[in-house]
């Protein structure tokens, strides 16, 4: 098991940051209920771990048995569709943007199964179940809208708790519905902390210098920073203070695309980087990280008179890509837009001597 | 007595001004109405009574201009449904092709020698408006359904089909009524159902699309056969047939010339029913050869062997129907003429469009993954990437129609004029790279995010995941 699986907190009280919103958490399910609940927040800052101590306030331990199920949906049109979800006798979670644009099917027939089945369990605990639904900005529109009339519709016997990274792609018809709850990413110094705990609990000596480089390069994602801290300790222990810290292979991926953009800007250029960006595609790099990353770059080695213009071409690009889903088109169209206007200002830059 | 003046009413439409007939009504017997009709028909008796297409209708599976394979195809859908009396048989039977390739002509003959009746529906006029009375929708259902009954003319034939090519107009504005009518005939008919549907290049008109989608096709069980254009070979042998028929009636017609059947083969298109049509006009007497034009020959296919001369009859161009390479070729390489200063496209933008609006995403994703070869110069790049970019957008609202086709129109436009440095040469086109995810298995509390995968490798010094190659 993964160190980050391993020393997960399972409670409250086992938390190691935002102890105060800990105990607000505690107290809004201290009746034995809750509202809807939209938890969002960057990776790796503490979202899922969250709700899993909610569930287990509620539920108690029973939520830590967990199965895995394949449910299958078949859309208006027949087609037969899989997914995945990891169910325990309190809960069920799911990310229903797994099935793509069909996602509505699997939102609205999940949330109508469970709210439709009584707990026959006498003694339960709890009158109602709760539904996890994961990565709630990637569902698309109709989805959302699905969603926000069923949510209403079974408030007595479920429960819904959305997890996203961002709510600027959530409706604002369901931000309302829900108690919307931020978890920041935790300070480079927690991290470094929790990094310590960790290696003191597995017997490991952490040098304080390679934790902190380790949180430097984890872009404060804990669990990319256990990730990693692990990754160090199979690759080279004891652990010594300016040992390699690996970075992720797709980024340096990105790295080497954005190196070729800069130094030639041409069409042959361009469908070389349009494989590249397949590439990361369909290993399920989200469009956004890669946009992102490409354009840091970018932006570090092009001169500061044009990254106004840059940034300002990636803006509209980005925003276009969020609203869609053929990120291909808007990346390509950014990179292209790129080339142009470093190659005028290379131009512009000869033509002055 | 009554029914004697009818009689002479009816007939007096023939001879003219009502004047001329003073004398009395009752002298008139029917059989001196008979008389006087034929005797003032007599001059055009011969060629009237010679149908030309009947004679040359197919009577024989040998005679059909259809390839065999085909025949095979549909006579075994007709064997295994019409004639056994089974309980589960396909009800619903599907030709679609192009003009004039032999669908109705199959199924004709082939009922003819498996000695099955059509009943054949046909579009009622409407001269009840949809307000009183029944519709014309109303009617279809009930023929549809209801046409168990023997017709009256022919009681011996045991097995019985129904017919529908003409489709009421109603049921092309809202599918979604046909499909209603589909469901509830699955149950109530007890004789097989073919539908016809000539194929169409503008997505409105083609009925096969709106009416017989894949999911409906599988929903109720449709089998669907689809013809191709009549084959080059076969129409010949189609002409020759006609011809024959013609030497043999040399008195009423002429031979056509050889050009003239060359021409004809040339410009016929796979449409065996415009070729007949054609021919027939081409052997009429007293009328001069037909006008022709002759095919600009290119001179740079000198592999391909073609006679030097090749005709095509003016009479019979008709819409060309550009494939779907040929469309992307048009817009990936737009040609341009000039006016004076400016220069204009000198193909027509609104017809290209317009044939590929059925499916205008799987166009505007070819396009997409095809465009940069044929891009010479990085500026026009970025104009059409940005173009590309806005067009993406709106094909997001897949809902309605009518967006998707404007966001094809802006794509092709914008591929097409920011085009400034053409690269031409020859490059094969691509079909669009699906983007399908590897979604790995996910495992019990092991929870990644693809950014992670990684160093999930590392640490489990496995390759589960993919591995980025970073040398190059």
């Amino acid at each position: 098991m993964l160190w980050a699986d391993k020393y997960r907190p399972k409670d409250f009280s086992n938390l190691d940051y935002y102890k105060e919103q800990a105990a607000n958490l505690k107290n809004l399910t201290k009746d034995g209920d809750f509202p809807h609940l939209l938890m969002y927040g960057p990776l790796g800052a503490g979202k899922k771990t969250r709700i899993m101590c909610i569930l287990r306030e509620l539920f108690g331990p029973g939520v830590e048995r967990l199965k895995m199920e394949v449910m299958n949906f078949i859309t208006p049109s027949n087609k037969k569709l899989e997914i995945m979800t990891i169910n325990s006798s309190h809960h069920i979670e799911v990310n229903p943007s797994d099935v793509g644009i069909y996602d509505r099917v699997v939102v609205m027939d999940i949330i109508k199964n469970v709210a439709q089945s009584q707990q026959l369990n006498a003694n339960a605990t709890r009158d109602f179940k709760v539904i996890v639904l994961t990565d709630v900005d990637a569902l698309t529109k109709d989805a959302q809208h699905a969603l926000r009339r069923t949510m209403e519709k079974y408030i007595s016997n479920c429960r819904i708790i959305l997890c996203a990274t961002s709510v600027s792609r959530v409706i604002p018809a369901i931000r309302s519905r829900c108690l919307c709850i931020r978890i920041p990413a935790p300070t480079e110094e927690t991290i470094i902390e929790i990094l310590q705990n960790t290696c003191k609990k597995e017997d490991l000596k952490l040098p304080s210098e390679l934790a902190k480089r380790i949180a430097e390069v984890s872009n404060r994602n804990l669990r990319r920073a256990l990730l990693i801290c692990e990754a160090c300790k199979v690759e080279q222990y004891p652990f010594t203070d300016n040992q390699k810290v690996p970075e992720p292979d797709w980024q340096v991926f990105i790295k080497k695309t954005a190196d070729k953009i800069l130094q030639n800007q041409s069409v042959e250029t361009l469908s070389k980087v349009r494989e590249d960006l397949y590439e990361l595609l369909t290993n399920d790099i989200p469009s956004d990280i890669i946009f992102k990353t490409m354009l840091g770059e970018l932006l570090k080695k092009c001169d500061a008179s044009i990254s106004a213009r840059v940034v300002e071409e990636a803006a509209r690009h980005e925003h276009r890509m969020a609203q869609g889903n053929k990120a291909i088109f808007h990346l390509e169209s950014f990179v292209v837009k790129f080339m142009y206007i470093y190659q005028s200002m290379m131009q512009e830059m000869f033509a002055e001597f | 007595m009554d029914t004697t003046k009818k009689i002479k009413q009816w007939k007096a439409f023939d001879f003219g001004p009502l004047t001329k007939k003073d004398s009395p009504k009752s002298t008139y017997s029917s059989k001196e109405i008979n008389v006087s009709n034929k005797n003032i028909s007599k001059p055009f008796v011969v060629r009237k009574s010679f149908n030309f297409h009947e004679k040359l209708s197919p009577k024989s599976i040998s005679e059909l201009a259809v390839h065999p394979k085909k025949i095979q195809e549909v006579e075994e859908w007709f064997k295994w449904n019409v004639c056994q009396n089974k309980s589960e048989t396909s009800k619903f039977l599907l030709l679609s092709g192009p003009t004039g390739s032999g669908k109705t002509a199959t199924v004709s003959v082939l009922c003819n020698i498996l000695d099955i009746s059509i009943s054949e529906w046909v579009n009622p006029i409407d001269q009840e408006y949809e307000y009183r009375g029944m519709k014309q929708i109303d009617y279809f259902i009930e023929f549809l359904s209801e046409s168990k009954y023997n017709s009256l003319f022919e009681t011996s034939r045991r097995n019985r089909i129904t017919l529908v090519k003409d489709f009421p107009n109603i049921v092309i504005q809202n599918p979604e009524q046909f499909f209603e009518i589909l469901e509830s005939c699955k149950y109530k008919t007890r004789q097989p159902i073919i539908f016809i549907c000539t194929e169409a290049s503008t997505a409105r008109l083609n009925l096969q699309r709106t009416l017989f989608p894949d999911e409906i096709l599988q929903k109720f069980d449709v089998t669907h056969i689809s013809f191709n254009a009549c084959a080059p070979s076969l129409m010949k042998i189609a002409l020759k047939r006609a011809q024959e028929l013609v030497k043999s009636n040399s008195d009423i017609f002429k031979q056509p010339s050889s050009r003239i059947i060359d021409a004809i083969l040339a410009s016929a298109d796979g449409d065996i029913r415009n070729a007949m049509n054609q021919f027939h006009m081409a052997t009429l007497l007293g009328c001069e050869d037909l006008p022709m034009t002759k095919i600009k020959s290119e001179e740079k296919s000198t592999k391909r062997k073609r006679p030097k001369d090749e005709h095509k009859l003016n009479s019979m161009t008709k819409d060309q129907n550009l494939g779907l390479f040929h469309g992307l070729g048009r817009v990936l390489n737009p040609k341009r003429r000039l006016i004076g200063t400016s220069w204009r496209l000198s193909h027509n933008i609104e017809t290209l469009v317009d044939e590929f609006s059925g499916q205008p995403q799987t166009f505007a994703s070819f396009l997409f993954e095809n465009y940069l070869k044929y891009f010479g110069d990085i500026t026009d790049v970025a104009k059409s990437a940005e173009v590309l970019s806005y067009s993406a957008r709106f094909f997001e609202n897949w809902e309605r129609n009518e967006t998707l086709v404007f966001a094809l129109w802006i794509s092709v436009l914008g591929l097409m004029i920011f085009n400034e440095h053409r690269v031409s040469k020859w490059t094969p086109i691509r079909a669009p790279t699906k983007i399908k995810t590897n979604r790995i298995q996910k495992e019990l509390n092991v929870e990644l995010n693809p950014e992670d995968y990684f160093y999930y490798n590392i640490i489990k010094k496995s390759d589960k995941y993919h591995r980025f190659k970073l040398e190059s």
